[in-house]
């Protein structure tokens, strides 16, 4: 009964400190919320409306595959996307150094002679290194023709090898594979061949992974309540009283859970009621995933309160960790970037674990998919609040 | 003046003589540095040689699914991980593959067929690689049609002209196609990418992202300093201080100054650390960064200010600042490309510091720039500087008058 009160008391003086409700509630709904404003345009569609822009093209070759590939530029769908200025090398050159444009692509002399002999023929693509978003939709234009192109001379060259025992020449086919590619530009590079299905939009992704984060905020709020009251020496005080070490520091416990447990039900609320996000459809999943985070929150956070004396180098610190273990996790950036070292190392956090979890259920994976992440986190709390404890000093 | 310069030097010795804020003067940056330097590992892994790795599901298990297979084989962007489906999810779900693509069964025949069944594709969510990825992969789509269309025509020019018999035609069609996987692999065609100017350097490329966050950190460092402000004023000796014959403006800039110099030496210490031990590209420009980061760190001391003097507790100060960095980093672009986000976004964005400071260090680093390049951004930096300073002394003047 004790045990309930203090953590219903310690449970009221977060949720009524406004300080902490800003933390823990303000914060990731205003950072969910500016995320959604500046990621909308990424996953409305699944593609991004960028603004037209310019890139310089060189052509030193002037014969008919350069020729074909400014058309190609020029074309319908990919006018839309850049407008080719010709201007001079050397004015094409200084633009791109400076950023006024993203790249320079030069059609070098003799270009399409090479092509028909059967030589080396390569574009060359100077780009922007300041600008590598606009660089890579470049690069793919140039990816692309070069590609088909290599592929019709690779087709006809392939027919003449199976041609030449019967006399024939491999042109014969080039009009079927002229009209395959008649077909090609009539769909462009919509993204009608390879079909989109099953993704998270970014909303779902950066939700769970600001969710995660923000149950380490509210651990953090455990670790100064803890330190200050130490600070404060009303700690000391209620040690005077009947009430046993063990009853205290479970009740201080219990009441940072129901804070955790009040934080994810108001942000899993609000991001599906406001920006519609998905949180899967295994409510009992959600319960234990978040329960074990909760808890290993908890757990961290009394094990950093046993390390650390004054409550201002908490508040100076903690929020250091809390980010760096969030960078870590993928919270902020897609594991993938990272090299593998890292991606084994994420594993230590918790926020990793926490944050498959989530996004597995999200996949609408069901309940038994996040069974591991959620014994991992019970077990990574359950050690750090042992250790946390026996370390602790109330005095 | 010289009273002024007393009370720098007594900030920045004060600050050196506390163990505790000594300690995570240095050792933060330098264990921030050395994290970043491990998340980002060798730089933009869209400029570098790296590969992505992509999970194949292979349902088909098919002829033209194999084509397919092997012209993704040939690219040296993708590594290919040949998995099932269940493991496919898991790989792009948990970030270790950046897609997953399935071919789905009777994808072969599908396009014999002329009617080609669609790939399926996995991925955790839309970026930049996951668009320029797709597009790639569509384009293999063509030129395995390309191949295919190869393969029949020739089938038919020969069927047409009687030249083979019937059973011979699958024959034919595989032996184009072989042949034409060959010219695929061994193909002149192609492009390649040139550096504009600069040799390189031996130098790890500092991405965007890296920039960004880097930034961002900066900004949280350094604007907390601004906050000493208040502990003084809650300690009462603020006040002790006005009374003694120094003027106001001595003692405001003696505490910006030496708010400056701890924040500069942070800076440093970030910006040496990954130089020599990490050994990152800060470009060729010193005087540059020194200027530009000389404006940011104004600009953030003034926010830092402008904030103190808004609120009553450090509490509230800490509370304050990290609602109002993280919002605006992300807007500036710390954490993305501005170009992910809508055009109005992107306007607002103009207003925030950080994307001065961004738009300076992008010249500086990734171009290569010279000190001319940063006299823009470092200007509208000096701006919100007084900006913020000016805010802030109308916020002091209307609590003294309350």
């Amino acid at each position: 009964m004790k045990l309930l009160s203090i953590a219903w008391k310690d449970f009221m003086v977060y949720v009524t400190d406004r300080r902490s409700i800003a933390l823990i509630v303000l914060m990731p709904i205003i950072l969910i919320l500016v995320l959604g404003v500046c990621l909308s345009t990424v996953f409305s569609n699944g593609g991004m409306s960028i603004d037209n822009f310019e890139v310089a093209v060189v052509d030193k070759d002037k014969d008919q595959f350069a020729t074909q590939f400014i058309d190609f530029l020029k074309s319908e769908d990919i006018k839309k996307l850049v407008t080719v200025i010709q201007i001079p090398e050397d004015e094409a050159r200084d633009r791109v150094s400076r950023g006024k444009i993203p790249a320079m692509i030069v059609l070098p002399e003799g270009y399409s002679k090479a092509i028909h002999e059967d030589r080396e023929a390569k574009i060359e693509l100077y780009l922007d290194p300041g600008d590598a978003f606009r660089g890579k939709i470049v690069e793919g234009l140039v990816k692309s023709y070069s590609g088909v192109l290599a592929a019709v001379h690779g087709a006809n060259d392939a027919a003449d090898t199976v041609f030449k025992d019967y006399g024939l020449n491999g042109n014969l086919i080039t009009p079927a594979v002229m009209k395959t590619i008649s077909e090609i530009d009539g769909t462009g590079l919509a993204e009608n061949t390879v079909q989109k299905k099953q993704s998270l939009s970014a909303m779902q992704y950066y939700s769970a992974g600001i969710l995660v984060m923000y149950i380490l905020f509210v651990g953090m709020l455990g670790t100064i309540s803890v330190i200050e009251e130490r600070e404060q020496k009303t700690l000391l005080r209620l040690m005077s009283t009947t009430v046993s070490r063990g009853v205290i520091l479970s009740g201080k416990l219990l009441g940072l859970y129901f804070l955790g447990v009040f934080d994810v039900m108001v942000l899993i609320i609000f991001t599906k009621f406001a920006f519609g996000v998905d949180w899967g459809s295994s409510i009992p999943g959600l319960v234990v995933l978040s329960g074990a985070m909760i808890f290993a929150a908890c757990g961290l956070a009394m094990l950093i309160a046993s390390l650390m004396k004054s409550a201002r180098a908490v508040g100076a610190i903690n929020p250091v960790i809390v980010m760096l273990l969030s960078m870590l996790g993928g919270s902020m950036i897609p594991l993938f970037v990272m090299p593998p070292v890292m991606q084994i190392l994420s594993k230590i956090t918790l926020n990793n674990w926490a944050l498959n979890g989530y996004i597995s259920l999200m996949f609408h994976s069901g309940f038994q998919s996040i069974i591991t992440p959620a014994l991992v986190l019970c077990a990574m709390g359950s050690v750090f609040l042992t250790v946390g404890i026996m370390r602790l000093k109330l005095n | 003046m010289s009273k002024l310069i007393h009370i720098t030097l007594m900030k920045v010795r004060l600050t050196l003589k506390d163990r505790g804020a000594f300690i995570w003067m240095f050792l933060a940056p330098i264990i921030f540095a050395g994290v970043m330097i491990l998340v980002f590992g060798n730089g933009d892994k869209s400029n570098a040689d790296a590969k992505y790795p992509i999970s194949i599901v292979d349902e088909d298990k098919g002829n033209n699914a194999a084509i397919l297979l092997e012209l993704l084989n040939q690219d040296k962007t993708f590594e290919l991980i040949n998995t099932d489906a269940q493991k496919a999810r898991q790989d792009v779900q948990n970030g270790k593959t950046v897609l997953g693509l399935v071919i789905p069964e009777g994808f072969s025949k599908s396009i014999d067929d002329g009617n080609a069944k669609k790939l399926e594709v996995l991925k955790l969510q839309d970026n930049d690689s996951t668009v320029a990825m797709m597009a790639i992969v569509q384009n293999y789509l063509y030129q395995l049609k390309l191949g295919i269309t190869a393969g029949n025509e020739a089938e038919a020019q020969l069927a047409s002209r009687k030249l083979i018999k019937t059973e011979e035609g699958k024959k034919i069609k595989e032996k184009v196609q072989a042949a034409f996987l060959k010219n695929m692999e061994s193909s002149k065609i192609g492009y390649q990418s040139k550096k504009l100017t600069r040799e390189n350097l031996g130098l790890n490329a500092l991405s965007s992202t890296a920039i960004g966050v880097f930034v961002m950190f900066i900004m949280f460092f350094v604007s907390g300093g601004a906050g000493n402000i208040l502990e003084e004023k809650e300690t009462g000796t603020w006040n002790r201080l006005l009374s003694t014959p120094t003027g106001t403006f001595s003692i405001l800039g003696g505490y910006v100054l030496g708010t400056f110099m701890i924040g500069w030496i942070q800076t440093a210490v970030l910006i040496l650390v990954s130089r020599y031990v990490f050994h990152v590209n800060w470009g060729s420009s010193p005087l540059g960064l020194i200027l530009l980061f000389s404006s940011f760190l104004f600009a953030v001391i003034g926010l830092g200010t402008a904030l103190a003097a808004l609120v009553k507790s450090r509490g509230q100060l800490s509370a304050l600042t990290t609602i109002i960095v993280m919002p605006t980093s992300l807007i500036a672009g710390c954490m993305w490309p501005r170009d992910f986000m809508p055009n109005t976004v992107q306007k607002i964005a103009d207003y925030v510091p950080q994307s001065w400071v961004l738009k300076g260090m992008t010249d500086l680093v990734a171009r290569g720039s010279d000190i001319n390049a940063v006299y823009f951004p470092s200007a509208v930096l000096m701006l919100f500087t007084i900006v913020f300073f000016l805010v802030g002394s109308m916020f002091l003047r209307q609590k003294s008058r309350a």
